[in-house]
């Protein structure tokens, strides 16, 4: 970003010791940029502070106007690092030049590598400062992965788990769409230290997916959580009526509820046997059957039937049953 | 909080109002004219061409935020002429060459521009930008020795690359990393040493992969994770069918586009990241049926119970039923080797003995393909123009004088092999798509003309690599192959599609012409963005993939049907792992392998 008050580099007395070093693009390359005059000059003089390896104050302050000038030079930033340590800077000052250049930068691998390498420094006592600087991010775009990222970080790294469900809950409530915000809820019920794993989080957690599903049934996100819940049990998966009946309650109020399909049809072929309710249910909205396999083949067709983007995908699915089932 | 407007969520808005945009352009499709249906189905390869060598030429001031990607723009810009079968011409070829050597770092690797240090993803950029040049001028400039040296000082202990010293590391690290170690021949087994685990480890609950561990699934990082792990002969350690279930749902009913995470709007740009899963999953089917067979195995056991219906010869036939017109060549032509190995030695019904198709194939094996399907085995047969594309190119892809990198003028669609009688797509007939306005209903999957789909298929996976990676090997016997000795892992691909596309191909291709497409040049995210270099590259990388999806073998010409709109838009085809053309990886991987 070109400033109004940028003053040339000939024109400032405390780098006239320096000879700038141009770029070597050699002749005429391609995918030239015309580069402005600022930009050109201020990357010469980084050049050339790079080629001495000074490490000095005013190595810093230019570092910190190449950044402003492009944000994703991971050059610079890694030198800044080699600057700051050398220097022993004050890394509450770097959060604040953080915040100055941040808007634009969200978005940047750059950017948040480099806050994460500020936090790991700072230690324990970033804890609140990054996730609240998270929160704030993803408060304008709830679904940032570079801030979730880095939040994942604090978390694992530095601590904080405390409030991490809440806030995932009140995303949640928010936006029950944002899949960002389950996967970290994920996160925290298999990766908090105090919670004791997924094993121990199973219940509360069944229960407020099979209501999130029922609140909207055609989320993806909650039915996939659903199935992560299970991930490493796939026994208990497939005798829990709990989640049999939201499935079949799909069919019913819902006929076309992929979702509860393609989790039936990934049930029994677990080894999910429907119970006589059970086959009543499906047998109304499918018709009849004489074999699960026969009966996993009319999920299928149904579902190329439904779902008619994916057909192909049923179709294989299809095919892949033990024996082909006639439809 | 359902449907109501007035308390729909942010992310209900978002969708909903894209939903209505594309719905309203795909309506005035609908209700075209036959005749201008195919027009609006054309790809401007003129336009884009235009817009692509204009960068290569030239880029304005606002360029800086990419001074740290230059040989990415390299590479987006190279690789979408290579796709649209355009030449560069002799004197940007010199000047490109020249500009990324200019770029190479003392040390190995590649940075952003003259004088940034090394970066992996720029090093994978500028590798794919010099194998897209071709001739021995581009790709002798790679230091292949120092080139390693740089990926093994990235290489973390955990299995992963940092994408730079002191950088963050993720999986386009692992996937940049590798690739290129592949297209250099340099896959040394240090490289390869957790790979597995780092990648495996970063599979979410929802079946694709995230960044790196914990981190949401993603369209960009499925694909780098998966093609990581085929380049390097590990697929087995994911789990394939939860991931092949999270891809396919990942493409828009209405759009008929790929969105990169769940509930987030579609991208022109996944056509390629996750449309290009598919590539890959097809081409690596065996190790797909293998794991989708073990998540079947409850049904199995039902089966093998109650049903004894197929015999096993029968189930064979239909296993190795590769395509119909070829059925009778390769029934009179297996050779010992591909004979099924006996069921009981994988307790299996259905086996298929997928040989570690080494190299995936060099173009002497397609010569020998060809001349085997068409004429009786050991009957050499010189290529002519009627033999692939692929093959026909890649003889004069070692060269040297400036003069034979430029790729063959496009050819038109007769010369591509096809040989049957249909002459495209007729769907458009009639006003019977008048009134819908989505993907699904306008562009529903048709006939591709063949039929592969195996009955209850098992196979045998053959996993060749340097070392002992078959802790979790699935449901197939794990072999290893003799050679250990080898110092680098190939790739057991296979060549002949023994599947058809298993998502709509035809929607995707709709989406990137009706949606992405300028008029003027240029392709884009969606309507109402601008246009950009990256977009262009992998919407026509997307284009690609879904146009060959259809094909019988590996870079073998499409049924009309399976290309949307006239014949020729027919691009050229693409590595699925590497995403280079696919005559330049041939070239290329013979540079590397004789010098």
């Amino acid at each position: 970003m070109a400033r109004d008050n940028w003053v040339p580099f000939n024109e400032r007395p405390e780098w006239e010791d320096l000879e700038p070093v141009p770029q070597d693009d050699g002749p005429n390359p391609v995918v030239p940029i015309s580069y402005t005059r600022q930009f050109r000059e201020t990357m010469d003089y980084f050049r050339a502070i790079l080629k001495k390896d000074e490490r000095s104050v005013r190595a810093l302050k230019l570092t910190a106007e190449v950044v402003g000038l492009n944000s994703a030079n991971y050059t610079v930033w890694h030198f800044r690092r080699l600057v700051l340590e050398e220097l022993g800077s004050d890394l509450e000052e770097e959060l604040s030049f953080m915040e100055e250049i941040a808007d634009l930068n969200f978005k940047n691998y750059q950017f948040w590598q480099h806050r994460r390498w500020v936090a790991e420094k700072r230690g324990a006592v970033a804890v609140r400062d990054e996730l609240k600087y998270t929160e704030i991010v993803l408060q304008d775009d709830a679904k940032n992965y570079h801030a979730w990222s880095h939040r994942q970080w604090v978390l694992l790294n530095l601590g904080g788990w405390d409030g991490e469900l809440d806030y995932c809950s009140k995303l949640l409530s928010q936006d029950i769409y944002n899949n960002s915000a389950w996967n970290q809820r994920y996160f925290v019920i298999t990766k908090d230290p105090s919670r004791g794993g997924l094993k121990s989080m199973l219940e509360p957690e069944v229960s407020y997916t099979l209501m999130a599903i029922q609140e909207a049934p055609t989320n993806e996100s909650s039915w996939r959580y659903l199935r992560g819940l299970f991930k490493d049990d796939k026994a208990t998966f497939i005798t829990r009526s709990d989640v049999i009946m939201v499935c079949l309650q799909q069919l019913a109020d819902e006929q076309s509820c992929v979702h509860a399909l393609n989790l039936l049809l990934d049930l029994l072929s677990i080894g999910y046997e429907p119970s006589q309710t059970d086959c009543s249910a499906l047998g109304k909205a499918l018709g009849t059957w004489s074999s699960l396999v026969e009966l996993a083949g009319l999920l299928c067709t149904r579902l190329e039937e439904l779902d008619s983007i994916r057909s192909r995908y049923w179709a294989w699915r299809r095919t892949m049953l033990p024996t082909v089932a006639s439809s | 909080m359902e449907e109501a407007s007035s308390s729909c969520t942010v992310t209900q808005r978002l969708q909903a109002d894209l939903e209505r945009v594309v719905g309203s352009l795909y309506a005035d499709f609908g209700s075209a004219a036959s005749k201008e249906r195919t027009e609006l189905l054309t790809l401007y390869t003129d336009h884009h061409e235009t817009y692509v060598t204009r960068g290569l030429r030239r880029l304005s001031a606002g360029f800086y935020v990419l001074d740290s990607s230059r040989p990415w723009l390299c590479y987006w810009i190279l690789h979408s002429l290579a796709l649209l079968g355009r030449p560069v011409d002799g004197a940007l070829y010199n000047r490109s060459v020249s500009f990324l050597k200019h770029c190479q770092d003392p040390e190995g690797g590649y940075g952003g521009g003259p004088g940034q240090m090394p970066h992996l993803a720029t090093t994978y950029a500028a590798v794919c930008a010099l194998v897209t040049l071709g001739g021995e001028k581009a790709l002798a400039s790679i230091n292949r020795e120092k080139t390693l040296q740089f990926l093994l000082r990235m290489k973390d202990p955990c299995g992963g690359f940092r994408v730079h010293d002191d950088g963050e590391m993720d999986m386009r690290g692992s996937y940049t990393a590798l690739a290129v170690a592949h297209l250099l021949d340099i896959m040394v087994p240090e490289l390869v040493v957790n790979v597995g685990e780092f990648v495996r480890s970063c599979q979410t609950y929802e079946g694709g992969i995230g960044g790196e561990p914990g981190a949401e699934a993603h369209g960009g990082y499925t694909f780098c994770g998966l093609a990581a792990l085929a380049l390097v002969n590990q697929l087995h350690v994911l789990d394939l069918p939860g991931l092949v279930n999270w891809v396919a749902f990942r493409q828009g009913r209405v759009e008929g586009g790929f969105q990169g995470r769940t509930n987030k709007l579609v991208d022109g740009c996944y056509s390629f990241w996750q449309g290009g899963c598919f590539q890959v999953l097809q081409q690596y089917m065996p190790h797909l049926w293998a794991q989708q067979n073990t998540s079947m195995a409850a049904l199995n056991k039902l089966s093998d119970l109650s049903e004894q219906i197929n015999p096993e010869s029968e189930d064979v036939a239909n296993a190795m039923q590769v395509d119909s017109r070829e059925k009778e060549d390769e029934a009179a032509s297996v050779r010992p080797e591909e004979k099924p190995l006996p069921s009981t030695r994988s307790g299996l019904d259905t086996v298929i003995n997928l040989n570690p198709l080494t190299e995936a194939l060099d173009e002497t094996q397609l010569t020998l393909k060809s001349s085997k399907e068409t004429h009786g085995v050991g009957e050499p047969v010189p290529s002519t123009a009627g033999d692939s594309l692929s093959a026909v190119t890649a003889d004069k892809m070692i060269v040297d004088d400036g003069e034979e990198f430029r790729s063959p003028s496009r050819q038109s669609p007769t010369s591509k092999e096809w040989n049957g009688d249909d002459e495209g797509c007729v769907f458009w007939d009639s006003d019977s798509l008048r009134g819908f306005t989505s993907a699904d209903k306008l562009f529903p999957m048709v006939e591709i003309g063949f039929h592969r789909e195996p009955q209850s298929v098992r196979c045998v996976e053959v996993v060749e690599a340097p070392q002992a990676v078959a802790q979790d090997s699935g449901a197939g016997t794990t072999e290893s192959s003799s050679n250990s000795s080898r110092s680098t892992v190939e790739l057991d691909s296979i060549d002949e599609c023994l599947y058809g596309p298993i998502f709509n191909s035809q929607a995707l291709q709709a989406y990137i012409l009706l949606c992405c497409q300028d008029l003027y040049g240029g392709l884009r995210d969606k309507p109402g963005k601008s246009c950009d270099y990256y977009h262009a590259c992998y919407c026509l990388s997307g284009l690609s993939a879904a146009q060959y999806s259809t094909a019988h073998r590996v870079g073998g010409p499409p049924p009309p049907s399976g290309v949307l709109g006239p014949y020729s838009n027919l691009l050229e085809a693409t590595h699925a792992l590497c995403n280079v053309r696919l005559d330049r990886y041939y070239g290329a991987r013979k540079f590397f392998q004789s010098s």
